[in-house]
């Protein structure tokens, strides 16, 4: 599990409650339950943690966690 | 003037829900109220305070109580309320799986709601800018929200709402509870309160207006109502729900009804933003018209849980009204020697104990009464329990602003 990875992880069990032993890159966030308030504080807790800000197509509900991370990794390696 | 009933209204006391410093459950708070030991300590959050403990409630765990999803959508306020809800729902043997929600009505007391949740986000809002302040803050800080929470929780559809009237507010959500039973709007009341608000800030604001117990060398000893060397109040948090139903509905369903809240009285001072009247005219008044309410006589009432703070105006000025309206033949306690004062929840805690004291023919001791203020011309518990036959019973609550508030438990 590569760093941003662990991060988010992290961050979807923090802030969101989900058991993070659950999560795949494969898991679709639509899959987790969440409502429009829950994908903002997603939104928020990501620029908190990562300095990003993702839209919401980036936040889409059928995007995968994999997907997020990917977005994630790249905004990061352009940023540095 | 105050007005007299002709016909007392009852309504039966079929369930208690405690979470408080001083345990979980029914069984553990009788176990160390009536034991009569102090749970003031150091706390955690507050290492470097002028006034750096306080009573807290222990070995709660939310996301195990709740679920986490569910815990992280509370502030800790309404996770304790949502607590306390459902240990009075377990203890009444209702099942909200069959009930009649719609009839069901939930009134809390609370007097900072969500503050802890703003504080934390302010925090982050002064630290990293708005875009990275939780979205969530608008439904965990709001004080309606234990109400809500409750209900979303068991599914408590009818009159839902919360009350705020200081350290007032449990005792205050109990009356009002009681007349939505009268009034027919509801045949069940989770009515109780909640308060979760020892934080930084909020604790720097207590000691500076000096309504705090300094005694940081011997925490343990801090709350000490009605004791000669009293010189403030212990912070605390906690919930306390009491499960209210009409005498007759308790009956038919064979309910075990604990005791009944017999009388309610309420009343301001219209004086002080934080000092009682001198002469405790609106503590007065209120427990004049609870009695009037219960149709009672003064010499009928056999105990008093007192607001009995631990600051050196309260009490001396409370035991003055004690013995004026009541006589000094009650037998007199304030439990907030053992858990602190809990603010918006202090008056549905202590009324839950009232009913225990009641119900078990037993009142428990003052904590740290060594010797009685000499001002306090009452007959104050101290020591051990004490057991009397307690046909009825006073818990009082006097709250900044000078809102006060009393109930008055009777013997089923």
């Amino acid at each position: 599990m590569n760093d941003v990875q662990d991060r988010f992880y992290s961050l979807l069990g923090a802030k969101i409650g989900v058991e993070t032993e659950s999560l795949t890159e494969g898991t679709t966030l639509e899959s987790l339950d969440l409502d429009s308030l829950l994908i903002v504080e997603i939104s928020v807790a990501v620029e908190k943690e990562f300095g990003v800000v993702l839209d919401e197509l980036q936040l889409a509900p059928e995007r995968t966690v994999g997907e997020v991370v990917g977005t994630l990794d790249g905004r990061l390696k352009a940023a540095s | 003037m105050t007005a007299v009933r002709r016909r007392r209204f009852d309504v039966a006391v079929t369930g208690l829900g405690l979470i408080t410093p001083a345990g979980t459950g029914v069984k553990a708070n009788v176990a160390r109220i009536w034991d009569g030991l102090s749970t003031a300590s150091r706390s955690p959050g507050l290492e470097g305070m002028a006034v750096d403990f306080s009573c807290r409630v222990e070995d709660f765990d939310p996301a195990a109580e709740l679920g986490r999803r569910t815990a992280l959508r509370m502030d800790r306020v309404s996770q304790l309320g949502v607590t306390a809800a459902r240990l009075a729902v377990s203890d009444a043997g209702l099942d909200p799986q069959v009930w009649d929600g719609a009839r069901v009505a939930v009134v809390i007391g609370t007097s900072f709601g969500g503050s802890a949740s703003f504080e934390r986000e302010h925090e982050t809002y002064l630290s990293s800018g708005p875009t990275v302040v939780s979205p969530q803050l608008m439904v965990t800080a709001p004080v309606n929200m234990t109400a809500g929470h409750i209900a979303m929780d068991c599914q408590a559809l009818g009159p839902n709402q919360v009350v705020s009237t200081a350290c007032a507010s449990g005792t205050t959500a109990i009356g009002i509870g009681r007349m939505l039973l009268e009034a027919g709007l509801c045949d069940v009341v989770l009515a109780g309160g909640s308060e979760a608000a020892l934080t930084r800030t909020g604790m720097a604001s207590l000691h500076k207006m000096g309504a705090l117990s300094r005694r940081a060398e011997d925490p343990a000893a801090a709350s000490r109502p009605f004791d000669a060397h009293r010189d403030g109040f212990v912070a605390g948090e906690g919930a306390g729900v009491l499960v209210l139903e009409r005498e007759a509905d308790a009956h038919a369903r064979g309910a075990r009804v604990r005791a009944r809240i017999s009388g309610f009285g309420a009343s301001a001072d219209g004086f002080h933003a934080s000092a009682p009247h001198p002469t405790g005219d609106g503590a007065e008044r209120a427990m004049r018209a609870a009695l009037a309410d219960a149709c009672l006589d003064p010499a009928e009432v056999a105990h008093v849980n007192a607001h009995g703070t631990s600051t050196p105006k309260n009490d001396v000025t409370e035991a003055a009204v004690i013995r004026r309206v009541i006589g000094d033949h009650p037998l007199v306690t304030s439990t907030k020697g053992v858990i602190g004062h809990l603010i918006g929840a202090a008056g549905a805690v202590e009324a839950a104990y009232t009913v225990l004291a009641v119900e078990q023919g037993s009142v428990p001791p003052t904590a740290n009464l060594e010797r009685v203020d000499p001002q306090v011309e009452i007959d104050v518990v101290a020591g051990a329990p004490r057991t009397a036959t307690i046909g009825a019973a006073m818990s009082n609550s006097f709250g900044f602003g000078g809102q006060n508030a009393a109930v008055v438990v009777t013997a089923a």
